[in-house]
């Protein structure tokens, strides 16, 4: 096994995705998937193999999302819990927030996607657009922006309204 | 995908035919997030929302009540608003709580009674035969401890609201109590402090020393700290009753004491605030300024506030012992303070209190309600609760200084039976849930001394969703 470390940077990687479209990217956008790195690790990958690495599980239109993703965010810096904590609360903006602009498939399959290739900061922007959506509704309004079902018998609803009312604010 | 085809050969102009295809392709690029995908996904993102939305949550279906309503959401709600030390001693002795969402809703609802809705039936334990109760401190296990100068202190039990026991044994007035778990340290005018055990009343020990009343009264792990009208102050051990430190160097009462690991600061009848060396006994820092009586203490271990007859609060720094403020507004005597972050609230016989930035001396509300001195605050949660001689206890908002409301009202004479001299309120302490009030008379007759006691948890589980009403 190769060290990573030893790698050039700018090598390239090709990617595979589920619909056999390739992709090539430095290494060190490659690596932002923990998943990859440690496939790229554990194959002891030298930077002059350019068999294409599979990825079942990602679409080619996905795939091209997460490179995009990973390229903007390459060199963000590590962030201290104490930092990743105060990031949950801060407003999605600037490039991010044009990124999650995309449709509720879309925007499920980059959860899935960023998930499977352990990408943290993508799973969780991508969770926290799905939050924000959430955020401000009424529980028929979310009903509708998702496509649910109310599955609830009308004994249930009220039980359920008398258990969730006092979250309420009053003044 | 044929009726999308159909759709576009249909229709006329290009936006109907855009909303239409907008409408009939919703379905299918909506997608039902919490339910299709794996639960710890469903759960990251159900982590960015609060606790009224994650209700909200709970309400849209079966699949989105399951996940809105798991314990490992609401724990980390709790843990945020510090929630976990005051509910679950509650969790155990009312079994009503099977998960953090019920905690979180309980301490919610009993925040939202304190506020509005029915006052909660008072509790009157009479006692103390008439006297002033001069102390009065809540324990942790919830027994409640009036100090009174007919020489006695009472426990009572703050469950079953009823007496617990007398504890006899000073030979004069109590004037100071402190309760450190199930341990409690009296001081009197017979110069001694007594050592009692709360789980049965028993004497452990009589700390004999003091030349004179012992004024104020502190227990910091294994020690006891006492402050005398003889104007020392005296170290005590906990477990011996030995004698640590002699601290002489003010020159008139010890009338309020403050400590921490390192350092004991006592205010005196001298204007002089002391610091001490704890371990040492050695005079650190005198604190000069005030030119009058220092009745009143607060210290964070970095800050000292005392409270004077002068009419300033003056703010210290305990190392170098420099002054730091001086707050200015009160027309009276501090007797009462509390140091919350940085927020000092003080009590004044001017019968206002005030809220202070200590960090920046700034005076940021004036509590303006009782029509007589104020006789003691306390806060709580996000409340300051305070007594005055005026008959009433008053629950102000911390944060804006405004009056919530009169949690008791004595002060209408033609509601009072009885007649003889205007009733007072000499003491009040307050838990997250509890109120309790020490009540007498200006002038005392045999049967005026009391406690009342409130109960908000229980008036708040009246509204509890989730109890059985019928247990």
């Amino acid at each position: 096994m190769s060290d990573s470390t030893e790698i050039d940077p700018n090598a390239k990687v090709k990617l595979m995705s589920s619909d056999h479209k390739e992709f090539e990217v430095e290494a060190s956008v490659a690596k932002m998937s923990i998943t990859i790195k440690n496939m790229l690790d554990d194959l002891g990958w030298s930077g002059e193999d350019d068999t294409p690495i599979p990825l079942p599980n990602v679409t080619g239109a996905i795939l091209e999302k997460v490179i995009q993703y990973c390229k903007q965010h390459k060199d963000d810096p590590i962030l201290t819990e104490e930092e990743q904590l105060e990031k949950r609360s801060e407003e999605i903006t600037g490039w991010d927030a044009d990124f999650v602009k995309v449709d509720q498939g879309t925007l499920f399959e980059m959860i899935l996607a960023s998930n499977f290739l352990d990408i943290k900061p993508m799973l969780d922007l991508t969770c926290k657009t799905v939050a924000n959506m959430i955020k401000g509704k009424t529980p028929e309004e979310i009903r509708k922006h998702f496509n649910i079902k109310n599955d609830f018998t009308p004994q249930e609803e009220e039980q359920v309204r008398r258990e969730n009312e006092w979250c309420e604010e009053k003044p | 995908l044929s009726r999308l085809i159909n759709l576009m050969h249909h229709s006329v102009s290009g936006q109907r035919q855009m909303m239409e295809l907008n409408s009939s392709m919703q379905p299918y690029l909506q997608r039902d997030f919490i339910s299709l995908l794996p639960e710890e996904i469903a759960l990251t993102i159900l982590k960015y929302l609060d606790a009224q939305s994650l209700c909200i949550a709970a309400c849209v279906c079966r699949a989105w009540r399951y996940m809105a309503d798991r314990d490992l959401l609401w724990k980390e709600i709790c843990l945020k608003e510090n929630i976990q030390t005051w509910i679950l001693p509650a969790l155990k002795r009312h079994e009503l709580f099977t998960s953090w969402k019920h905690a979180y809703l309980t301490k919610k609802l009993v925040r939202e009674t304190w506020k509005h809705g029915a006052l909660p039936c008072r509790f009157t334990m009479p006692g103390h035969r008439g006297h002033v109760i001069t102390c009065l401190e809540v324990a942790k296990n919830g027994l409640i401890i009036s100090g009174s100068d007919d020489y006695t202190l009472n426990v009572w039990d703050s469950r079953f609201k009823r007496p617990l026991r007398t504890l006899v044994g000073h030979k004069g007035g109590v004037w100071c109590c402190a309760v450190s778990d199930n341990t409690l340290v009296s001081g009197s005018t017979d110069r001694s402090l007594i050592v009692w055990n709360l789980d049965n009343g028993r004497l452990i020990h009589s700390l004999v020393g003091h030349t004179s009343t012992v004024r104020c009264v502190r227990i910091h792990k294994h020690c006891i700290v006492s402050g005398s009208r003889d104007a020392t102050v005296r170290v005590w051990d906990l477990t011996t009753g030995a004698v640590i430190h002699l601290l002489a160097g003010h020159s008139d009462a010890v009338r309020c004491l403050e400590c921490d690991d390192k350092y004991i600061v006592s205010g005196s009848y001298d204007a002089k605030v002391r610091v001490w060396n704890f371990t040492t006994g050695e005079c650190v820092h005198v604190l000069s300024g005030h030119t009058n009586r220092v009745y009143s203490l607060q210290f964070d271990g970095e800050l000292v506030v005392s409270g004077s007859l002068d009419m300033t609060i003056r703010v210290w720094n305990v190392e170098d012992g420099l002054p730091l403020h001086s707050l200015h507004g009160h027309l009276s005597l501090t007797g009462l303070m509390q140091l919350r972050g940085h927020l000092l609230v003080s009590g004044n016989a001017d019968s206002t209190l005030r809220v202070w930035d200590v960090t920046t001396g700034q005076c940021l509300h004036v509590l303006r309600g009782h029509t007589s001195a104020v006789t003691f605050l306390t806060c709580n949660d996000k409340f300051i609760t305070s007594c005055s001689d005026d008959g009433t206890v008053k629950l102000w908002n911390l944060e804006t200084g405004t009056l919530v409301r009169n949690l008791v009202d004595l002060s209408d004479p033609a509601s009072d039976q009885d007649g003889d001299s205007p009733r007072v309120v000499w003491r009040v302490q307050c838990t997250d849930t509890q109120m309790v009030c020490a009540i007498g008379r200006r002038e005392q007759t045999s049967d005026s001394t009391m406690l009342v006691l409130m109960d908000f948890f229980e008036a708040a589980c009246h509204d509890l969703p989730f109890v059985n009403k019928e247990k």
